[in-house]
């Protein structure tokens, strides 16, 4: 009990911005990746990550490969339609179109 | 598995301009609007249904279904949504009945519902104890781009994917491969944004994983 006061206590601190996060470590970095490319970081967080970023390389190739690894994905194309599947679907158009 | 990906053209989405057109055209009964609807949305449809019924075929029939619901809603559509998301709704609203009739091991709602434990994605050994890396990732060379592209990489992606658990293989398949929007993945799947993006993260981790240890097996580092 006592400990979750003080744990209230100091995030209420740092909502008021009285007392500063810590900085975040690389173990946290990995895990906001997709926050962080989403634009949806609270803003000292992202200021926390950025400037983690500017002072690791291990991190800024992290988020650079997380990046190459998204553009990769978007080339993946679907497959074709079956011309199976598209004759029905036609055929149940023309039901469809003639009642 | 599903067959191997081919190669077909890139359909562009409907812009929204063209939204109204289309639904002109399909309540006029044209056959060509409809088949150009059918060609962009159906193989996403009947691989989104996969994740809420047991099999590809009972899912090819859920999109048929959801074609039907198409059309006979038609005069009711007000445009409230896209056209786009209209359509995957009526698809996600079958397919969920049908999941829940076929009787899934697991309970049919919580396919998107659950997120599952809240993992690292990245091996916790790879991290001093302090949490800075002791094992960094490796360089995938100058320029990997083409290699990415390669046949072979884009295999392994889509491999990768597929081994996915169903709830973050649509996710990533929604939002990396078919580009839609948070939102619009959102809505169709009844996920909140937090959740959407949990999936999101642990697919996208898990296929930068498969790509690190292609690069780091090829000597590309």
């Amino acid at each position: 009990m006592e400990r979750l006061k003080y744990v209230w206590v100091g995030e209420l601190l740092q909502r008021l911005g009285l007392k500063k996060k810590p900085p975040i470590v690389c173990r946290e970095v990995v895990e906001l990746v997709t926050k962080y490319l989403e634009d949806a970081l609270p803003a000292d967080d992202r200021t926390r990550f950025e400037t983690h970023l500017t002072a690791c390389p291990h991190c800024t190739r992290y988020l650079e490969q997380f990046r190459q690894t998204i553009r990769a994905t978007g080339q993946l194309r679907e497959e074709d339609l079956a011309p199976e599947a598209k004759e029905n679907l036609l055929a149940a158009f023309r039901t469809w179109k003639a009642s | 598995m599903y067959d191997a990906p081919r190669m077909p053209e890139v359909l562009e989405p409907l812009p929204a301009s063209d939204e109204a057109a289309v639904l002109a055209a399909l309540r006029a009964g044209d056959e060509a609007a409809f088949t150009r609807l059918v060609e962009m949305y159906h193989t996403s449809m009947v691989r989104l249904a996969t994740a809420y019924v047991p099999s590809y075929a009972v899912a090819e029939e859920v999109a048929q279904e959801a074609w039907l619901g198409v059309l006979n809603g038609l005069d009711r559509f007000e445009g409230r949504s896209s056209l786009k998301t209209w359509i995957f709704r009526i698809l996600t609203n079958i397919a969920k009945t049908r999941g829940a009739r076929e009787q899934r091991s697991q309970p049919f709602s919580s396919v998107f519902d659950d997120v599952g434990e809240d993992e690292a994605t990245v091996d916790p050994d790879r991290f001093a104890k302090e949490g800075h890396w002791l094992l960094a990732p490796s360089g995938w060379g100058d320029s990997p781009e083409d290699k990415l592209e390669s046949a072979e990489c884009q295999a392994l992606i889509q491999a990768t994917i597929e081994t996915l658990p169903p709830n973050q293989r649509e996710v990533i398949r929604l939002r990396d491969v078919m580009g839609w929007t948070s939102e619009e993945v959102c809505n169709t799947l009844e996920l909140s944004e937090t959740n959407q993006r949990v999936l999101l993260h642990r697919a996208r981790a898990r296929v930068r994983k498969a790509l690190e240890m292609y690069f780091d097996g090829a000597g590309a580092g």
